[in-house]
């Protein structure tokens, strides 16, 4: 990274976040040697990837199994009535190329699962969840405790959301299954119990927000709580976080036992 | 004799209510409430308590408790 410079233009596109003094032109250069793996296309997906491919985040790798419905679109506002049955992680690559010509965007039309989890984690810096079940939840943060990456969980229903990053060089705040230790999809989801489209805007914006400050080495309290958003009251509560002395996914022995980072 | 007055929490920043007579722990109040705790967090004056201390966790006067359920939109 040490010879990398930012070229005129990119000086430019990138002028107003490179004038934060904690970010700087060396911030920049680590984002764009970044790689970062969102799984989930949909809204929060669609949000997040939006502003990391704005910010100039070098690698991203999008990964989601659907195709864009007519009632993804009042959230998911990189789709249009073109977009409809059109592979999401296709759609959405495209239009991050269109946004932003200069970062890698890698689509798989696929659903992150034990079969393909070590080859999509392989080289990524962090990975932020922007899925819509707790199979794919769970399965993430046992994948990503073992790889030793980051896992920055955001999930939203109704006028709520939920965020929290699972830090490995911050063991002692647990992972996502320290906190949810059984849940399942009888939890509800958007398709069953609605959500508020901007809700899902200014969770994936928090995402985004959180995923640029880890890739800089910016402070975060995060990495040790749980931060609750609430659209209705605008209430916004950050709950501290432990592990769980018997959490299956994240014991002592568990961590960084997968070379999926290699 | 001088009656014992009973412990009273927040429930979610709303709800201010007594604990029932024998409430003194975590799990105590979460069965006075009848919640369906398989797919709840709770934290204490924005402190998680995690699962396996509900037992353990004695509540105090004026304590702070916030529920929530797990959610999985994306």
């Amino acid at each position: 990274m040490g010879d990398l410079t930012l070229s005129a233009k990119q000086y430019v596109r990138y002028s107003r976040q490179i004038m934060l003094t904690d970010w700087g032109e060396a911030g920049q250069l680590r984002l764009s040697q970044s790689k970062v793996l969102i799984v989930g296309c949909g809204g929060l997906g669609n949000g997040a990837a939006s502003y990391l491919a704005g910010a100039g985040v070098g690698h991203l790798v999008l990964v989601d199994d659907d195709e864009v419905a007519l009632s993804n679109l009042p959230r998911q506002l990189a789709f249009d009535e073109d977009s409809l049955e059109n592979a999401k992680a296709f759609a959405l690559a495209n239009r991050l190329r269109e946004q932003n010509p200069q970062i890698k965007v890698e689509p798989h039309v696929q659903r992150f699962g034990a079969d393909n989890s070590a080859s999509l984690l392989r080289g990524c810096d962090l990975v932020i969840d922007c899925s819509d079940n707790f199979a794919t939840r769970y399965l993430l943060n046992a994948r990503c405790v073992e790889s030793n990456i980051a896992l920055l969980s955001g999930s939203v229903i109704g006028w709520q959301g939920q965020l929290l990053l699972v830090d490995p060089q911050q063991p002692e705040a647990g992972c996502y299954q320290c906190l949810f230790s059984a849940a399942d999809d009888k939890s509800g989801s958007c398709a069953s119990m609605g959500v508020s489209g901007p809700v899902v805007g200014m969770v994936s914006s928090l995402q985004a927000n959180q995923a640029l400050r880890y890739l800089l080495a910016l402070p975060s309290a995060l990495g040790q709580s749980l931060c609750l958003v609430d659209g209705a009251s605008l209430n916004q509560q950050l709950l501290t976080r432990r592990r769980r002395s018997d959490c299956p996914a994240c014991q002592p022995s568990t961590r960084g036992t997968s070379h999926a980072t290699n | 004799m001088q009656q014992i007055k009973p412990l009273r929490v927040s429930i979610n920043q709303h709800n201010t209510i007594e604990l029932s007579p024998g409430v003194e722990h975590l799990h105590e109040l979460l069965e006075q409430l009848s919640i369906d705790t398989s797919h709840v967090a709770v934290a204490v004056n924005n402190h998680i308590i995690n699962q396996d201390m509900w037992l353990l966790h004695v509540l105090k006067d004026n304590d702070q408790i916030s529920v929530f359920g797990a959610i999985a939109g994306g």
